[in-house]
């Protein structure tokens, strides 16, 4: 079956997309539980399907090691997916391994919907996800060829290779899969065309009405109630809320005019990128 | 020279050395004896067998292999290694203890759940969270936190069932796999320790083991020891949906390896068990971590405060 990769740097709306198509796909649940989705919630570098395909503890394998391993494992996952659509979750950057290959797969057997999300909100957003202060998260944003560093401890994902928040971007952008981008800003302000365009792009056949429904029933008022009352697999530690506020705008009120000044360059690149590829 | 060594229940004879394995002093083999053979093995024409993408698993031979690392193949009487020169030695052992061993054993009709596991006296609970999800931490803390609590497993737990239909555990004797991290919470530094590998800072942890099967009481399960008491997709799932039969299934050591092999029906019946006598439930922060100072330091990690904006 052919993969959708659905990626974006964290805190860019991701799981907020998922749920909307989980809503699509199965209207009959919807509003979906968020911590019980219909749709696979198998992201690409979980560990689950390493070990259980691979027969092996991926902790005796070093980051790279791993890495390598990974595009047999995505073939084998596409091979046996058992729902309609295979969609999955990407936090990674599109980067190639050692070999050349790339790790994230090649056209036409995979292509990308990405999202992507002003840097200035993701950093508000990934301070609190990841527990750390908003200065050090816009270091990490800016940071070339940054890694996540995550060597004194396990965590349930295989490490990954997220480069600076522009780097990320473009990485996706300048790959040779089929690419569809989608601005965060845009699901809020413009919200049915750009799910129109994204549910185009994943050849699904739904007709406005019912991507308004399963839009209303991803609404991030009902996330944010619905956590508070059950709580929510993904949140990264216990008392931090995942759904927090998704508002636009909040890092130019919370950030340091430098902190906003940097990561406006970042942004610069990533446009000016995107309008000489000519990426919609 | 060949080396007597006991593991999941196995004598093992073998003419690698272990180091993993001679801190552990069962004598209790009573699920038979495996070989371990250095040897040439080329991966035949698999179209004979079931293929993987690092395996290819049949009625009575497999293989199974990591690039630039090692081959090997795998009967019910034996495991012939064809290790890559280059390979770290330690890697290439600690790979031996797994899938191939977790093959090996399944042609013996012996499964294992893939859990880390404490005995306490007479029986023996495990620990199921995902995959680098604590469950090895969960069990260093147990024995080191409480009275008569030893190590009975990490990777592979291997049940049998008795003549009752119960469910024996048998002690794997690899130690715990560790992260730093988890060794300086629990204050493990001086512990007798083996490097896994030069590269990363994982180390097997030797702490008191348990050296004789024992009933497999219960299974406890969460998403991670950071999210014990949330809700969680999967194993919750299928423990609030009564399905335990579908989680022992589920979490089987090679599950895909079992029809290949032509155990399923073993499978079915050992899953049927396990499923009708032991307890399954969700973890919590109470029955992991009752006192001490870890669970100070678990809800310390759980609330760190997030630093609104930079003081520049």
């Amino acid at each position: 079956m052919h993969t959708f990769w659905l990626a974006s740097y964290p805190k860019s709306g991701n799981t907020w997309f998922r749920i909307f198509l989980s809503n699509l796909l199965y209207p009959e649940h919807a509003p979906v539980d968020p911590n019980h989705l219909p749709i696979s919630n198998l992201i690409a570098s979980a560990r689950g399907p390493f070990e259980e395909i691979l027969g092996f503890h991926s902790s005796l394998l070093t980051r790279e090691e791993s890495a390598r391993l990974r595009p047999a494992l995505d073939q084998i996952i596409a091979r046996d997916w058992q729902d309609e659509i295979c969609v999955r979750k990407a936090h990674d950057a599109y980067t190639l391994l050692p070999n050349g290959q790339p790790l994230l797969g090649e056209p036409p057997h995979f292509s990308a919907l990405y999202i992507l999300r002003d840097p200035w909100d993701v950093a508000v957003s990934a301070a609190n996800h990841w527990g750390i202060s908003i200065a050090e998260t816009v270091d990490r944003m800016c940071c070339p060829g940054q890694n996540e560093t995550k060597d004194l401890n396990a965590t349930e994902q295989l490490p990954q290779q997220l480069l600076s928040w522009s780097e990320h971007v473009l990485s996706w952008a300048n790959s040779p899969l089929d690419l569809c981008l989608i601005r965060y800003e845009d699901m809020y302000t413009d919200a049915l065309p750009t799910f129109r365009k994204a549910v185009d792009f994943l050849q699904l056949p739904y007709d406005e009405n019912s991507i308004e429904k399963a839009f209303r029933a991803s609404e991030f008022k009902n996330l944010q109630k619905l956590e508070t009352e059950a709580g929510f697999i993904e949140s990264p530690r216990a008392g931090v809320k995942f759904f927090r506020k998704g508002i636009i705008g909040e890092g130019l009120e919370l950030l340091a005019t430098e902190q906003i000044e940097k990561l406006q360059e970042e942004l610069e690149v990533v446009n000016q990128a995107i309008f000489n590829i000519g990426i919609n | 020279m060949n080396h007597q060594l006991y593991y999941c229940g196995f004598k093992i004879d073998s003419n690698v050395v272990f180091p993993e394995l001679s801190q552990f002093e069962s004598k209790n083999s009573g699920l038979g004896n495996i070989k371990i053979r250095i040897g040439k093995v080329n991966v035949p024409d698999r179209h004979k067998l079931l293929e993987g993408p690092n395996w290819a698993i049949g009625h009575e031979k497999s293989y199974w292999w990591l690039d630039g690392v090692l081959k090997t193949k795998i009967t019910a009487e034996a495991i012939t290694v064809d290790a890559d020169h280059q390979a770290p030695a330690a890697l290439v052992r600690a790979l031996i203890l797994e899938a191939p061993m977790t093959i090996a054993m399944q042609y013996h009709s012996a499964f294992c759940l893939r859990v880390s596991a404490v005995s306490q006296g007479s029986f023996v609970k495990a620990f199921r969270f995902l995959p680098g999800g604590g469950s090895s931490t969960a069990a260093a803390w147990q024995v080191c936190f409480r009275n008569n609590h030893t190590v009975s497993s990490d990777t592979l737990l291997t049940i049998t069932l008795d003549s009752e239909n119960t469910p024996i555990a048998w002690p794997q004797g690899s130690g715990l796999l560790l992260w730093p991290k988890s060794r300086s919470l629990l204050k493990l530094n001086h512990c007798p320790m083996l490097e896994v590998r030069s590269e990363l800072p994982v180390r097997r942890v030797f702490l008191p083991s348990k050296n004789n099967p024992s009933k497999l009481g219960r299974i406890e399960v969460a998403a991670s020891y950071r999210k014990l008491h949330q809700r969680t997709q999967g194993d919750l799932d299928l423990v609030t949906a009564r399905q335990p039969f579908k989680f022992v299934a589920l979490r089987t050591a090679g599950r895909l390896w079992i029809d290949p092999i032509g155990k399923s029906k073993e499978h079915f019946l050992w899953c049927l068990s396990i499923a009708k006598t032991v307890e399954l439930r969700k973890a919590t922060y109470a029955d992991l971590y009752p006192t001490g100072n870890f669970s100070a330091e678990l809800k310390k990690e759980s609330h760190q405060k997030v630093q609104k904006k930079s003081p520049s």
